[in-house]
Protein backbone atom coordinates (compact mmCIF):
# COMPACT_ATOMS: atom_id res chain seq x y z
CA UNK A 1 0.00 0.00 0.00
CA UNK A 2 1.29 3.48 -0.88
CA UNK A 3 1.84 5.56 2.18
CA UNK A 4 1.04 9.25 2.02
CA UNK A 5 2.62 11.27 4.81
CA UNK A 6 0.75 14.35 6.00
CA UNK A 7 1.21 16.79 8.87
CA UNK A 8 -1.83 16.70 11.10
CA UNK A 9 -3.44 19.67 12.86
CA UNK A 10 -6.19 18.32 15.15
CA UNK A 11 -7.14 21.68 16.67
CA UNK A 12 -8.48 22.26 20.17
CA UNK A 13 -11.91 20.64 19.76
CA UNK A 14 -10.46 17.31 18.65
CA UNK A 15 -8.44 17.16 21.87
CA UNK A 16 -11.52 18.21 23.86
CA UNK A 17 -15.22 17.75 23.17
CA UNK A 18 -14.75 15.95 19.82
CA UNK A 19 -12.20 13.25 20.57
CA UNK A 20 -14.26 10.72 18.59
CA UNK A 21 -13.60 12.79 15.45
CA UNK A 22 -9.86 12.72 16.18
CA UNK A 23 -9.86 8.97 16.87
CA UNK A 24 -12.00 8.09 13.85
CA UNK A 25 -9.93 10.29 11.52
CA UNK A 26 -6.71 8.65 12.67
CA UNK A 27 -8.18 5.15 12.50
CA UNK A 28 -9.58 5.55 8.98
CA UNK A 29 -6.45 7.23 7.64
CA UNK A 30 -4.23 4.51 9.07
CA UNK A 31 -6.40 1.86 7.41
CA UNK A 32 -6.09 3.65 4.07
CA UNK A 33 -2.31 4.00 4.22
CA UNK A 34 -2.25 7.67 5.17
CA UNK A 35 0.38 8.49 7.77
CA UNK A 36 -0.86 11.43 9.89
CA UNK A 37 1.91 13.06 11.89
CA UNK A 38 0.59 15.47 14.48
CA UNK A 39 2.48 18.78 14.48
CA UNK A 40 4.39 19.06 17.73
CA UNK A 41 3.63 22.31 19.55
CA UNK A 42 0.66 23.30 17.42
CA UNK A 43 -1.41 26.09 18.95
CA UNK A 44 -4.96 27.41 18.47
CA UNK A 45 -5.75 28.77 14.99
CA UNK A 46 -7.37 31.88 16.51
CA UNK A 47 -10.90 30.86 15.47
CA UNK A 48 -13.70 33.47 15.27
CA UNK A 49 -12.42 35.37 18.27
CA UNK A 50 -9.15 36.14 16.51
CA UNK A 51 -10.54 37.65 13.34
CA UNK A 52 -13.39 39.38 15.19
CA UNK A 53 -11.08 41.31 17.49
CA UNK A 54 -7.65 41.55 15.87
CA UNK A 55 -6.90 40.88 12.22
CA UNK A 56 -3.12 40.87 12.65
CA UNK A 57 -3.20 38.53 15.62
CA UNK A 58 -5.59 36.18 13.79
CA UNK A 59 -3.15 35.89 10.91
CA UNK A 60 -0.17 35.46 13.21
CA UNK A 61 -1.86 32.65 15.14
CA UNK A 62 -2.63 30.77 11.91
CA UNK A 63 0.74 31.29 10.23
CA UNK A 64 2.63 30.16 13.34
CA UNK A 65 1.21 26.68 12.68
CA UNK A 66 2.01 26.90 8.97
CA UNK A 67 5.64 27.60 9.85
CA UNK A 68 5.72 24.42 11.92
CA UNK A 69 4.27 22.53 8.96
CA UNK A 70 6.78 24.11 6.56
CA UNK A 71 9.60 22.86 8.79
CA UNK A 72 8.09 19.37 8.74
CA UNK A 73 7.95 19.56 4.93
CA UNK A 74 4.55 17.93 4.34
CA UNK A 75 1.09 19.12 3.38
CA UNK A 76 -1.04 20.04 6.39
CA UNK A 77 -4.40 18.40 6.97
CA UNK A 78 -7.07 19.62 9.41
CA UNK A 79 -10.35 17.81 10.18
CA UNK A 80 -12.04 20.88 11.72
CA UNK A 81 -13.71 23.10 9.12
CA UNK A 82 -13.07 26.22 11.21
CA UNK A 83 -9.36 25.47 11.71
CA UNK A 84 -9.08 24.51 8.03
CA UNK A 85 -10.57 27.88 7.09
CA UNK A 86 -8.26 29.95 9.30
CA UNK A 87 -5.18 27.98 8.19
CA UNK A 88 -6.25 28.32 4.55
CA UNK A 89 -6.47 32.10 4.97
CA UNK A 90 -3.01 31.97 6.55
CA UNK A 91 -1.73 30.00 3.56
CA UNK A 92 -3.12 32.59 1.16
CA UNK A 93 -2.19 35.77 3.05
CA UNK A 94 1.33 34.70 3.98
CA UNK A 95 2.08 33.07 0.60
CA UNK A 96 3.06 29.95 2.52
CA UNK A 97 4.59 27.01 0.67
CA UNK A 98 2.50 24.63 2.75
CA UNK A 99 -0.74 23.37 1.21
CA UNK A 100 -3.59 23.23 3.71
CA UNK A 101 -6.10 20.44 3.18
CA UNK A 102 -9.26 19.21 4.84
CA UNK A 103 -9.53 15.46 5.48
CA UNK A 104 -12.25 15.36 2.81
CA UNK A 105 -9.78 16.72 0.23
CA UNK A 106 -7.51 13.79 0.97
CA UNK A 107 -10.19 11.10 0.94
CA UNK A 108 -12.06 12.32 -2.15
CA UNK A 109 -9.16 11.94 -4.60
CA UNK A 110 -9.94 9.42 -7.37
CA UNK A 111 -7.35 6.97 -6.02
CA UNK A 112 -8.70 7.18 -2.47
CA UNK A 113 -12.29 6.77 -3.63
CA UNK A 114 -11.28 3.64 -5.53
CA UNK A 115 -9.46 2.35 -2.46
CA UNK A 116 -12.53 3.01 -0.31
CA UNK A 117 -14.72 1.08 -2.79
CA UNK A 118 -12.29 -1.83 -2.65
CA UNK A 119 -12.06 -1.80 1.15
CA UNK A 120 -15.76 -1.82 2.09
CA UNK A 121 -16.56 -4.60 4.53
CA UNK A 122 -20.02 -3.43 5.57
CA UNK A 123 -21.75 -1.33 2.90
CA UNK A 124 -23.87 1.50 4.32
CA UNK A 125 -26.71 0.88 1.85
CA UNK A 126 -29.24 0.51 4.68
CA UNK A 127 -28.40 3.92 6.15
CA UNK A 128 -30.23 7.00 4.89
CA UNK A 129 -28.07 10.08 5.40
CA UNK A 130 -27.94 13.78 4.60
CA UNK A 131 -24.55 15.43 4.28
CA UNK A 132 -23.97 18.67 6.13
CA UNK A 133 -20.87 20.58 5.01
CA UNK A 134 -21.55 23.81 6.89
CA UNK A 135 -19.93 27.14 6.05
CA UNK A 136 -16.19 27.26 6.41
CA UNK A 137 -15.29 24.12 4.53
CA UNK A 138 -16.56 25.68 1.32
CA UNK A 139 -16.84 29.48 1.66
CA UNK A 140 -15.66 31.84 0.40
CA UNK A 141 -14.36 30.17 -2.78
CA UNK A 142 -11.46 32.67 -2.95
CA UNK A 143 -10.16 31.03 0.23
CA UNK A 144 -11.20 27.41 -0.20
CA UNK A 145 -10.60 27.22 -3.95
CA UNK A 146 -13.81 25.23 -4.38
CA UNK A 147 -15.95 25.68 -7.48
CA UNK A 148 -18.93 23.76 -6.05
CA UNK A 149 -19.42 25.92 -2.96
CA UNK A 150 -23.23 26.08 -3.23
CA UNK A 151 -23.57 22.32 -3.77
CA UNK A 152 -20.35 20.68 -2.59
CA UNK A 153 -19.66 17.09 -3.59
CA UNK A 154 -16.56 15.76 -1.79
CA UNK A 155 -18.42 14.21 1.17
CA UNK A 156 -21.08 12.87 -1.23
CA UNK A 157 -18.36 11.11 -3.22
CA UNK A 158 -16.72 9.64 -0.14
CA UNK A 159 -19.98 8.37 1.36
CA UNK A 160 -21.16 7.07 -2.02
CA UNK A 161 -17.94 5.05 -2.22
CA UNK A 162 -19.07 3.13 0.88
CA UNK A 163 -22.56 2.80 -0.62
CA UNK A 164 -24.51 5.01 1.81
CA UNK A 165 -28.08 5.94 0.84
CA UNK A 166 -27.56 9.70 0.35
CA UNK A 167 -30.74 11.78 0.51
CA UNK A 168 -30.83 15.04 -1.43
CA UNK A 169 -31.54 18.20 0.58
CA UNK A 170 -31.00 21.90 0.11
CA UNK A 171 -29.28 22.66 3.41
CA UNK A 172 -25.75 21.32 2.85
CA UNK A 173 -24.09 24.67 3.45
CA UNK A 174 -26.61 26.62 5.56
CA UNK A 175 -25.09 28.03 8.75
CA UNK A 176 -25.88 26.18 12.02
CA UNK A 177 -24.82 29.17 14.13
CA UNK A 178 -22.22 27.30 16.19
CA UNK A 179 -20.18 30.47 16.67
CA UNK A 180 -22.96 31.92 18.82
CA UNK A 181 -23.31 28.79 20.95
CA UNK A 182 -21.87 30.16 24.18
CA UNK A 183 -23.53 33.56 24.30
CA UNK A 184 -26.68 33.41 22.18
CA UNK A 185 -28.28 29.96 22.47
CA UNK A 186 -31.65 31.53 21.60
CA UNK A 187 -30.47 32.31 18.05
CA UNK A 188 -28.54 29.07 17.68
CA UNK A 189 -31.49 26.91 18.67
CA UNK A 190 -33.57 28.34 15.84
CA UNK A 191 -30.84 27.72 13.23
CA UNK A 192 -29.86 24.23 14.36
CA UNK A 193 -33.40 22.99 14.94
CA UNK A 194 -34.34 24.05 11.43
CA UNK A 195 -31.50 21.98 9.99
CA UNK A 196 -32.53 18.94 12.02
CA UNK A 197 -36.16 19.34 10.93
CA UNK A 198 -35.16 19.62 7.28
CA UNK A 199 -32.94 16.53 7.58
CA UNK A 200 -35.86 14.62 8.99
CA UNK A 201 -38.10 15.87 6.18
CA UNK A 202 -35.50 14.64 3.68
CA UNK A 203 -35.98 11.16 5.15
CA UNK A 204 -32.59 10.87 6.80
CA UNK A 205 -31.76 8.48 9.66
CA UNK A 206 -28.89 10.74 10.66
CA UNK A 207 -26.95 13.88 9.74
CA UNK A 208 -23.32 13.47 8.69
CA UNK A 209 -20.81 16.26 9.32
CA UNK A 210 -17.14 17.09 8.75
CA UNK A 211 -16.66 19.67 11.53
CA UNK A 212 -16.55 19.36 15.33
CA UNK A 213 -18.41 22.64 15.85
CA UNK A 214 -21.24 21.68 13.48
CA UNK A 215 -21.52 18.19 14.98
CA UNK A 216 -21.59 19.42 18.57
CA UNK A 217 -24.00 22.20 17.81
CA UNK A 218 -26.49 19.99 15.95
CA UNK A 219 -26.16 17.09 18.40
CA UNK A 220 -26.62 19.07 21.62
CA UNK A 221 -29.66 21.23 20.93
CA UNK A 222 -32.34 18.77 19.91
CA UNK A 223 -35.55 19.01 21.83
CA UNK A 224 -37.90 16.37 20.44
CA UNK A 225 -37.01 12.80 19.52
CA UNK A 226 -33.44 13.03 18.41
CA UNK A 227 -31.77 12.60 15.05
CA UNK A 228 -28.19 11.32 15.47
CA UNK A 229 -25.38 13.51 14.16
CA UNK A 230 -22.24 11.63 13.13
CA UNK A 231 -18.82 12.40 11.74
CA UNK A 232 -18.24 11.02 8.25
CA UNK A 233 -15.09 9.37 9.58
CA UNK A 234 -17.08 7.44 12.19
CA UNK A 235 -19.25 5.97 9.42
CA UNK A 236 -16.22 5.23 7.25
CA UNK A 237 -14.71 3.27 10.15
CA UNK A 238 -17.94 1.22 10.34
CA UNK A 239 -18.01 0.64 6.59
CA UNK A 240 -14.38 -0.47 6.56
CA UNK A 241 -15.13 -2.87 9.43
CA UNK A 242 -12.48 -1.30 11.69
CA UNK A 243 -12.16 -2.24 15.37
CA UNK A 244 -12.36 0.36 18.12
CA UNK A 245 -15.54 2.27 17.35
CA UNK A 246 -17.56 1.36 20.49
CA UNK A 247 -16.32 4.17 22.75
CA UNK A 248 -17.42 6.87 20.28
CA UNK A 249 -21.17 6.33 20.43
CA UNK A 250 -21.65 7.09 24.10
CA UNK A 251 -20.09 10.52 23.63
CA UNK A 252 -22.99 11.53 21.38
CA UNK A 253 -25.89 13.34 23.03
CA UNK A 254 -28.35 11.65 20.65
CA UNK A 255 -27.53 7.94 20.80
CA UNK A 256 -26.70 6.76 17.25
CA UNK A 257 -26.57 3.05 18.14
CA UNK A 258 -30.26 2.18 17.42
CA UNK A 259 -30.11 3.77 13.96
CA UNK A 260 -26.76 2.19 13.12
CA UNK A 261 -27.83 -1.22 14.40
CA UNK A 262 -31.09 -1.11 12.44
CA UNK A 263 -29.20 -0.27 9.27
CA UNK A 264 -26.85 -3.19 9.86
CA UNK A 265 -23.86 -0.89 10.13
CA UNK A 266 -22.61 -2.06 13.54
CA UNK B 1 -14.34 75.82 -1.12
CA UNK B 2 -11.11 74.85 0.54
CA UNK B 3 -11.20 71.49 2.26
CA UNK B 4 -9.38 71.66 5.56
CA UNK B 5 -8.73 68.94 8.12
CA UNK B 6 -11.92 69.82 9.99
CA UNK B 7 -14.01 69.56 6.83
CA UNK B 8 -16.68 66.89 7.46
CA UNK B 9 -16.34 65.53 3.95
CA UNK B 10 -12.61 65.07 4.40
CA UNK B 11 -13.14 63.53 7.83
CA UNK B 12 -15.69 61.10 6.37
CA UNK B 13 -13.33 60.35 3.53
CA UNK B 14 -10.69 59.33 6.06
CA UNK B 15 -13.16 56.96 7.72
CA UNK B 16 -14.15 55.49 4.38
CA UNK B 17 -10.50 54.96 3.57
CA UNK B 18 -10.03 53.15 6.85
CA UNK B 19 -12.75 50.68 5.92
CA UNK B 20 -11.37 50.44 2.40
CA UNK B 21 -7.91 50.05 3.77
CA UNK B 22 -8.61 46.71 5.41
CA UNK B 23 -7.61 44.32 2.67
CA UNK B 24 -9.80 45.39 -0.24
CA UNK B 25 -13.19 45.05 1.40
CA UNK B 26 -14.83 47.14 -1.33
CA UNK B 27 -17.59 48.56 0.89
CA UNK B 28 -18.02 51.50 -1.50
CA UNK B 29 -19.00 49.11 -4.33
CA UNK B 30 -22.31 48.28 -2.60
CA UNK B 31 -25.41 49.31 -4.62
CA UNK B 32 -27.80 47.98 -1.97
CA UNK B 33 -29.18 44.99 -3.85
CA UNK B 34 -29.63 43.33 -0.43
CA UNK B 35 -28.54 39.92 -1.61
CA UNK B 36 -26.27 39.73 1.46
CA UNK B 37 -29.16 40.37 3.82
CA UNK B 38 -31.46 37.98 1.92
CA UNK B 39 -29.06 35.07 2.52
CA UNK B 40 -28.00 36.00 6.06
CA UNK B 41 -28.92 33.30 8.61
CA UNK B 42 -29.22 35.75 11.52
CA UNK B 43 -30.72 38.81 9.81
CA UNK B 44 -34.01 38.33 11.69
CA UNK B 45 -32.20 39.05 14.95
CA UNK B 46 -30.25 42.08 13.71
CA UNK B 47 -31.53 45.62 14.10
CA UNK B 48 -29.22 46.65 11.27
CA UNK B 49 -29.02 44.20 8.36
CA UNK B 50 -25.73 43.42 6.58
CA UNK B 51 -26.47 45.71 3.60
CA UNK B 52 -27.21 48.53 6.05
CA UNK B 53 -23.98 47.92 7.95
CA UNK B 54 -22.05 48.05 4.67
CA UNK B 55 -23.93 51.20 3.64
CA UNK B 56 -23.08 52.97 6.89
CA UNK B 57 -19.45 51.91 6.66
CA UNK B 58 -19.16 53.04 3.04
CA UNK B 59 -20.70 56.41 3.86
CA UNK B 60 -18.28 56.93 6.74
CA UNK B 61 -21.20 56.88 9.21
CA UNK B 62 -20.02 53.91 11.17
CA UNK B 63 -20.94 55.15 14.66
CA UNK B 64 -24.38 53.56 14.62
CA UNK B 65 -22.94 50.36 13.21
CA UNK B 66 -20.29 50.16 15.95
CA UNK B 67 -22.97 50.29 18.64
CA UNK B 68 -25.27 47.75 16.96
CA UNK B 69 -25.80 44.20 18.17
CA UNK B 70 -25.94 43.07 14.55
CA UNK B 71 -22.19 43.11 14.09
CA UNK B 72 -21.77 40.74 17.05
CA UNK B 73 -24.51 38.38 15.82
CA UNK B 74 -22.67 37.83 12.52
CA UNK B 75 -21.43 34.22 12.57
CA UNK B 76 -18.87 34.86 9.79
CA UNK B 77 -20.56 32.16 7.72
CA UNK B 78 -19.30 33.98 4.60
CA UNK B 79 -22.56 33.57 2.66
CA UNK B 80 -22.81 37.34 2.09
CA UNK B 81 -19.23 37.79 0.88
CA UNK B 82 -19.56 34.74 -1.37
CA UNK B 83 -22.78 35.92 -3.04
CA UNK B 84 -22.15 39.67 -3.41
CA UNK B 85 -22.35 40.53 -7.12
CA UNK B 86 -20.00 43.49 -6.64
CA UNK B 87 -17.25 41.75 -4.74
CA UNK B 88 -17.92 43.49 -1.42
CA UNK B 89 -16.42 41.42 1.40
CA UNK B 90 -19.47 41.96 3.59
CA UNK B 91 -18.30 39.64 6.37
CA UNK B 92 -14.91 41.36 6.23
CA UNK B 93 -16.56 44.77 6.63
CA UNK B 94 -18.49 43.44 9.64
CA UNK B 95 -15.24 42.03 11.08
CA UNK B 96 -13.61 45.45 10.63
CA UNK B 97 -16.57 47.02 12.47
CA UNK B 98 -16.26 44.46 15.30
CA UNK B 99 -12.55 45.16 15.64
CA UNK B 100 -13.12 48.88 15.71
CA UNK B 101 -16.02 48.62 18.17
CA UNK B 102 -13.93 46.47 20.52
CA UNK B 103 -10.91 48.78 20.29
CA UNK B 104 -12.88 52.04 20.60
CA UNK B 105 -14.49 51.16 23.89
CA UNK B 106 -18.07 51.97 22.76
CA UNK B 107 -20.69 50.03 24.70
CA UNK B 108 -21.02 46.86 22.63
CA UNK B 109 -24.44 46.11 21.15
CA UNK B 110 -24.06 42.54 22.44
CA UNK B 111 -21.71 42.44 25.41
CA UNK B 112 -22.03 38.67 25.77
CA UNK B 113 -20.55 38.01 22.32
CA UNK B 114 -17.66 40.39 22.97
CA UNK B 115 -17.10 38.58 26.29
CA UNK B 116 -16.92 35.24 24.45
CA UNK B 117 -14.31 36.49 22.01
CA UNK B 118 -12.22 38.12 24.76
CA UNK B 119 -12.45 35.04 26.99
CA UNK B 120 -11.40 32.87 24.06
CA UNK B 121 -8.29 34.94 23.32
CA UNK B 122 -7.46 35.06 27.06
CA UNK B 123 -7.48 31.27 27.01
CA UNK B 124 -5.33 31.02 23.87
CA UNK B 125 -2.81 33.41 25.36
CA UNK B 126 -2.67 31.60 28.69
CA UNK B 127 -2.52 28.04 27.42
CA UNK B 128 -1.84 27.96 23.68
CA UNK B 129 -4.77 25.60 23.20
CA UNK B 130 -8.34 26.04 24.35
CA UNK B 131 -9.74 24.03 27.25
CA UNK B 132 -13.52 24.21 27.00
CA UNK B 133 -14.31 24.16 30.74
CA UNK B 134 -11.80 26.93 31.49
CA UNK B 135 -13.16 28.92 28.56
CA UNK B 136 -16.64 28.74 30.12
CA UNK B 137 -15.25 29.96 33.45
CA UNK B 138 -13.44 32.83 31.73
CA UNK B 139 -16.64 33.74 29.88
CA UNK B 140 -18.60 33.83 33.14
CA UNK B 141 -16.06 36.16 34.70
CA UNK B 142 -15.97 38.43 31.65
CA UNK B 143 -19.75 38.51 31.13
CA UNK B 144 -20.48 38.47 34.89
CA UNK B 145 -23.10 35.80 34.46
CA UNK B 146 -23.31 32.03 34.44
CA UNK B 147 -22.60 30.39 31.07
CA UNK B 148 -25.74 30.11 28.96
CA UNK B 149 -27.07 26.58 28.76
CA UNK B 150 -25.31 25.40 31.90
CA UNK B 151 -27.57 22.34 32.07
CA UNK B 152 -26.42 21.36 28.60
CA UNK B 153 -22.84 21.73 29.80
CA UNK B 154 -23.51 19.37 32.68
CA UNK B 155 -25.08 16.88 30.27
CA UNK B 156 -22.05 17.08 27.99
CA UNK B 157 -19.75 16.60 30.96
CA UNK B 158 -21.66 13.50 32.03
CA UNK B 159 -21.27 12.10 28.50
CA UNK B 160 -17.51 12.50 28.85
CA UNK B 161 -17.40 15.19 26.15
CA UNK B 162 -15.71 17.82 28.30
CA UNK B 163 -12.33 16.80 29.73
CA UNK B 164 -11.77 18.06 33.26
CA UNK B 165 -8.01 18.26 32.99
CA UNK B 166 -6.74 21.04 30.70
CA UNK B 167 -4.15 20.33 28.01
CA UNK B 168 -0.60 21.23 28.95
CA UNK B 169 0.56 24.71 28.08
CA UNK B 170 2.03 24.99 24.59
CA UNK B 171 4.35 27.69 23.28
CA UNK B 172 2.86 30.27 25.65
CA UNK B 173 6.00 32.40 25.72
CA UNK B 174 5.96 32.66 21.95
CA UNK B 175 2.24 33.42 21.91
CA UNK B 176 2.65 36.17 24.50
CA UNK B 177 5.02 37.87 22.04
CA UNK B 178 2.45 37.53 19.24
CA UNK B 179 -0.22 39.10 21.45
CA UNK B 180 2.06 41.94 22.56
CA UNK B 181 3.16 42.71 19.02
CA UNK B 182 -0.41 43.47 18.00
CA UNK B 183 -0.97 45.94 20.82
CA UNK B 184 -1.03 49.65 20.13
CA UNK B 185 -1.63 49.24 16.42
Amino acid sequence: MTVRVLSYYPGCSLHGMSREYDESTRLVCRALGIDLRELANWTCCGASAGHSLDQGLALALATRNLELAAAAGNELVAPCAACYHRLKIGEKESSSDVTVLHVLDVLSSPEMLEQLRQSVQRPLSGLKIVLYYGCLLVRPPEVTGRADYEDPQSMDQVMAAVEADIRPWAFKTDCCGAGLAVARPDVVRRLSNRLVEMAREAGADCIVTACPLCQTNLDTRQEKRGLPVLYFTELLACALGLEGTESWWRRHMVDPVPVLAKAGVL
Amino acid sequence: MMAGPSDPVVANRAQIDRIRGVGGLNAEMCFSCRKCSAGCPVVDDMELAPHQLVGLAAAGLEGEALRSSGIWLCTSCQTCSTRCPNGVDVAGVIDALKQRAAASGVKPGDGRMLAVHRAFLDEVRARGRVHEMTLMARYSLRARRLPEGIRLGIGMFQKGKLPLIPPKKTATKELRQLFERGKGK
